[in-house]
């Protein structure tokens, strides 16, 4: 068969498909589910992208972790920091004579009896360089000399770092320096929400194929006369046949379009609002397979079933 | 003809399959609507609230800066508080990996533990000062898998500080500790990265303290007392808002440029979207049986009682269908976010919300399917 004739008898079948009014709308409907289940697919894996997209521009930093006290390089503890009759209870970094410490965060050792203050604790206790405070660990007090004010991290910004020299003792904690990254947190968050959604997906998939099958008997049933009509005036069957897989297949990528259109519009108005670089929605080849390729598999395979169970059985 | 007759009539002519399919169909577009619809308001829902302590009120005040309840870190001089008789106690979270799953790690103090009184699942009692050891909530340890004396490499979020933890027992404690590692409030404080808590509580005795007293103990001015028993109050720097948790949730939420009323709007146009399938289910009873109802019409039969019979024949089989299917959608694994499991349920006028539109867009499908004119 010619290649124009075949276009025109596809065109041909699906204006005849498309006339009718309860064709239209069950391809609507089909394409409103589409938009739900991308919309909810891609908020849950959005996150995912997000971050990644953050860890690339990141430098991996510098991390403690937790280890047993002969290789630790660093001792921790709680103490108080008394100043001005004010008291604040802080975290003790007490770093080896061996440790690496102060390269990777790169400072200078403070001299004996010195320490240097994260800048939390400097503000709390409107303390700064060259003021003399008392440091108390356990019960043991003495005076220290504020050698410097710090900005590292939320931690260290609350904590008061003392010399190796200083010879501090009753840290029960020991650390390690390491190239730990936090915001594998964040990835393992979102992946968590994305995971959990894998029941309701499959409940999803099937409806979708219910709701395929139903409207591909309904409108086959409806346009049993007309499609016989169509082949009698030499549409071939298998022709015929393709017109409903067709729109159901596009109504599906339709409704998967939205749900990427409305997640990019929903990202760029949050992005505005927060002031913050947020992504455009993420188009990763799994967020695909779940969204296009699965649901438009089973619109293209549904009719066409339905389509040559009714061929078969009602003699067309 | 008779209505009782051609009810009897119309019930043969649609048949138990065709109602079968109907159900099916329609239970399964309910679930997935129904599950969009309850996760969305979930969203709305305290996860971070714990009840008051048995025959206590209690007020949770957190950080009215931060993006989460359970991110921020409070300010606040509860010494305002030691002339009333009430119970104040704070506690520290931070989202960490454990063992390679997100969840909260709680920071709680001895207070915490008298004023609850966690039981004993197995291993030991509640430590508030261990360094090294941490306290299992019963539902996160099965998630987790871990049982005491197994190991939690933990990684907060706010610190790169990784620490391997041992687990010292499981805990059965109300929500949310119940989906959370507690661990001291040193240990807390360590993981977060400051000695400031994320929330300050106070639990009183509504008979004998109210919540003007507490409010302006602590210099809050206009604040609400609402006859809740359980209350929260986002801190800001000088302004305090005092509302029921639910709002807690809602005001973090708004935070983000999302008002809770676009959240329960998509909650009604998705359900509204997706129930645009029931059209199908009700128009192939006429593509299927559409010669025999035909019949009835040449006979003479109206086909406004036609309709209506259909319609006092599956409407019921609808309704069904569309709560069997908002129960479904309770058993489907809900969203998990950092450990806490959203609660996707409808309730109230949600619940009634979502049945009338069911059967509302089945009952236009069967009004306005073609009986012999389509």
């Amino acid at each position: 068969m010619p290649l124009k004739a075949l276009a025109s008898g596809l065109w041909l079948s699906l204006k005849v498909v498309l006339r009718r009014t309860s064709v239209f709308l069950a391809i609507s409907s089909i394409v409103a589910l589409s938009t739900v289940v991308t919309l909810a697919l891609i908020a849950s894996e959005y996150p995912v992208v997000s971050t990644q997209l953050l860890l690339e521009r990141l430098r991996p930093g510098v991390g403690l972790t937790v280890v047993e006290s002969l290789r630790a390089e660093i001792g921790v503890c709680w103490g108080l920091l008394e100043y001005g009759g004010r008291g604040l209870e802080v975290l003790v970094v007490a770093p080896s004579s061996n440790t690496s410490f102060w390269e990777h965060f790169k400072v200078g050792e403070p001299g004996s009896g010195s320490v240097l203050i994260g800048y939390r604790v400097s503000e709390a206790l409107e303390l700064s360089r060259g003021g003399l405070a008392r440091l108390t660990i356990d019960s043991e007090a003495r005076n220290v000399m504020v050698g410097g004010v710090v900005r590292f991290n939320s931690i260290l910004d609350a904590a008061v770092i003392a010399s190796s020299k200083s010879n501090i003792t009753g840290c029960t904690l020991g650390y390690r320096v390491s190239d730990y990254s936090p915001l594998d947190v964040i990835v393992a968050s979102s992946s968590q929400v994305a995971q959990s959604l894998t029941q309701w997906y499959f409940v999803s998939i099937i409806a979708l194929t219910v709701a395929v099958t139903l409207a591909s008997l309904k409108a086959l049933l409806d346009l049993e006369g007309e499609l016989l009509d169509l082949e009698a005036q030499g549409a071939p069957r298998g022709l015929v046949l393709l017109a409903l897989p067709i729109a159901f297949t596009l109504s599906t990528l339709t409704g998967a379009s939205y749900g990427f259109i409305l997640s990019s519009i929903a990202a760029s108005t949050l992005s505005s609002y927060m002031g913050l670089y947020i992504p455009p929605p993420p188009i990763t080849p799994w967020l695909l397979a779940k969204i296009l390729a699965a649901p438009s598999l089973i619109s293209t395979i549904t009719p066409l079933a339905v389509g040559v169970t009714l061929w078969r059985f009602r003699g067309w | 003809m008779e209505v009782q007759r051609l009810v009897v009539y119309v019930y043969r002519v649609v048949g138990l399959r065709l109602a079968l399919l109907t159900l099916i169909s329609i239970a399964l577009y309910s679930a997935t609507s129904a599950y969009v619809e309850g996760a969305l308001l979930g969203m709305l829902n305290p996860l971070v609230e714990p009840p008051g302590p048995s025959g206590f009120n209690l007020i949770s005040m957190y950080s009215g800066l931060a993006v989460s309840p359970l991110t921020g870190l409070i300010s606040m001089d509860t010494s305002k508080l030691e002339k009333l008789p009430v119970i104040v106690w704070s506690e520290v979270t931070t989202p960490v990996l454990a063992n390679g799953t997100p969840v909260i790690l709680r920071g709680v103090d001895g207070v915490w533990s008298e004023v609850y009184k966690p039981r004993v699942v197995e291993g030991e009692q509640f430590n508030p000062n261990a360094m090294t050891r941490v306290w299992v909530g019963y539902r996160l340890a099965g998630t987790l898998g871990v049982k005491p004396g197994s190991i939690l490499v933990v990684k907060p979020l706010f610190t790169n500080v990784e620490a391997p933890l041992v687990v010292a027992g499981v805990l059965d404690v109300v929500e949310p500790y119940s989906y959370e590692i507690v661990a001291s409030r040193a240990l807390g404080s360590l993981l977060r990265g400051s000695t400031l808590p994320s929330t300050v509580r106070v639990a009183f005795d509504p008979s004998i303290v109210s919540y003007d007293d507490i409010a302006g103990a602590l210099g809050f001015e206009g604040v609400p007392a609402p006859a809740a028993r359980v209350a929260s109050a986002l801190v800001y720097g000088g302004y305090v808002k005092l509302d029921n948790p639910e709002r807690v949730q809602e005001y973090y939420i708004q935070r983000l440029g999302v008002p809770s009323e676009v959240i329960v709007v998509l909650a009604v146009l998705s359900n509204v979207v997706v129930s645009m399938l029931n059209l199908t289910p009700a128009w192939l009873i006429y593509s299927m049986r559409g010669r025999s109802l035909s019949t009835l019409v040449e006979l003479g039969v109206s086909r406004s009682s036609i309709k209506l019979s259909l319609a006092i024949l599956t409407i019921p089989v609808v309704v069904i269908a569309s709560i069997l299917g908002v129960l479904v959608a309770k058993l489907i694994n809900p969203p998990i976010i950092l450990g806490y499991p959203l609660r996707v349920e409808l309730e109230g006028y949600m619940l009634l919300a979502h049945l009338v539109v069911q059967v509302t867009l089945y009952a236009i499908g069967l009004l306005s399917g073609g009986l012999g004119e389509d």
